[in-house]
């Protein structure tokens, strides 16, 4: 199997995937084997930012000719599945191949993404890296088991805080057969934006339509901050893409604002500003909204309940995770998936959190 | 949102959390709307051992359904009484609250529910 990396340029954008080990002399994308198998599954990739290395893209569009097809290839979109682009020419058939119906190349997972089409992104935060390692973490194997063998005898209760789209929680719930191993879940989401809220449901709806054998229970979706109107000892499980980029401040909620627009009230740009920045504000360190809730941790989680958090480096996740397990000393923190690595550093991690039982190994 | 979810929620003030009053919320004005939907036995059976049956039972009588017994019925009962799951299911399930008020026993604080989607945010002095 060629192993291969993944490059970003700095200035152009464009990203590309090179064989950096091939398995065997001369094999690449069009002799290994390795990228015709439709179920070939890989991790989600990460992504290399470059200025050194010259974008195969754009050499060829400045100097014309073509580049090694067999060791270079173009890629078109990245995030939740990578296809292979469609080199300089779109009609030019030759120069590559572009993937249909998963028919040829690689997958990087084979379950869908929820279709999140109708959420206004000018008021609700779009999916992105962090939403995609998320989704990455659940239905990565580890966590597929812990997550199985953790609920055989309860049917638990999944909470997203901070929804947006829904694009998480509405894939947890899709999916429930696969991440859980059974459909009896339910699964909720809070969101402090009522235009998130109410995408969510649309996302969650739909998300259920599309993979009507397979998904959860979803419950709904309420406003509120953090996990304030839920029990204590309730939750199974905990989703959390918090505002996590440092900033100086908090963001302040403008005078003439409402937490309910009715359909007549069109949300100003000063609205819309508030409510995006709700989606990535964090204060000192990018901890302030993380820290109230590892805080309230322990009074929220079920005893059997874990938490998946979403930190990037600059949040100090190694800190974090001290302070976590010094909540007591059954507390566990543990790197469930991370992307994209800065400096040695990994850019995004995700932080399994959860109490070591008597009877677990 | 589903009429189960009120078994998992009470009032966002953080001093009513301790008192007993504050669970469950009372639905007042409610607007319901109901969804067909697949039965799933496993479900049903194995969700309300984590119940709270006490709050239910008032949710379940606040909204106008009839009485549910003293005692949750156990998983033989149910496998054996299909009515009985199926009336479970459609309070649970497939009956949900789009519109109106969730009300603190404890403070009285009125959360609205409108599109189905209850507003838990509170008002500055009550936070």
């Amino acid at each position: 199997m060629c192993l291969v990396t993944y490059f970003q340029h700095k200035h152009c954008k464009h990203k590309w995937v090179v064989i950096s080990e091939p398995c065997g002399p001369g094999m690449g994308f069009a002799t290994c084997d390795t990228f015709r198998n439709s179920n070939y599954v890989k991790d989600m990739p990460v992504l290399y930012t470059t200025e050194s290395r010259p974008c195969p893209r754009c050499c060829v569009l400045a100097c014309g000719g073509c580049y090694d097809l067999n060791s270079t290839r173009m890629v078109e979109s990245m995030g939740w599945g990578v296809k292979w682009g469609t080199g300089p020419a779109k009609d030019d058939l030759g120069i590559e191949i572009k993937v249909k119906d998963g028919c040829c190349g690689i997958q990087f997972n084979m379950l869908p993404t929820p279709d999140t089409s109708h959420v206004p992104y000018e008021r609700v935060y779009e999916p992105a890296e962090d939403s995609f390692l998320l989704l990455d973490t659940l239905s990565s194997d580890t966590e597929k088991e812990f997550l199985q063998n953790r609920f055989v005898d309860r049917v638990p209760l999944v909470l997203e805080i901070g929804t947006g789209s829904g694009v998480v929680i509405s894939f947890a719930n899709a999916h429930a057969q696969t991440i859980f191993g059974k459909r009896s879940i339910l699964t909720a989401g809070v969101d402090m934006n009522a235009f998130a809220s109410r995408a969510t449901v649309q996302t969650a709806r739909k998300a259920e339509q599309d993979n009507p054998t397979d998904h959860g229970m979803y419950l709904g979706s309420c406003m509120g901050d953090l996990t304030a109107p839920w029990r204590g000892q309730e939750i199974d499980v905990l989703i959390f893409n918090p505002p996590y980029v440092p900033t100086s401040e908090m963001p302040e909620r403008p005078e003439d604002f409402t937490d309910v627009p009715t359909p007549d009230q069109k949300p100003t740009f000063d609205h819309d500003s508030y409510l995006l920045a709700l989606s990535y504000a964090g204060g000192k360190d990018g901890m302030e909204t993380t820290d109230r809730l590892i805080e309230s941790l322990p009074t929220i989680l079920s005893t059997q309940g874990c938490a998946y958090i979403l930190f990037c480096a600059q949040n100090r996740p190694d800190e974090a995770r001290q302070r976590i397990e010094a909540l007591g000393p059954e507390w566990r923190a543990l790197m469930a998936r991370s992307s994209g690595k800065t400096a040695g550093r990994e850019k995004l991690q995700v932080l399994r959190i959860w109490r070591e039982l008597d009877n677990d190994e | 949102m589903k009429v189960l979810t009120l078994n998992f929620l009470t009032c966002a003030v953080k001093a009513c959390k301790s008192s007993p009053a504050s669970h469950p919320l009372h639905p007042k004005d409610a607007e319901l709307v109901q969804d067909e939907l697949e039965l799933n036995t496993d479900m049903i059976v194995n969700v309300l051992p984590r119940l709270d049956w006490t709050a239910l039972r008032t949710t379940s009588s606040e909204l106008g359904f009839p009485p549910l017994p003293d005692q949750p019925p156990t998983a033989e009962e149910l496998e054996a009484d299909n009515t009985k799951l199926k009336d479970l299911h459609h309070l649970l399930l497939e009956t949900s609250i789009s519109e109106g008020k969730l009300v603190c026993g404890n403070c009285g604080h009125e959360y609205a529910v409108k599109e189905g989607i209850a507003n838990f945010l509170l008002p500055s002095h009550l936070v």
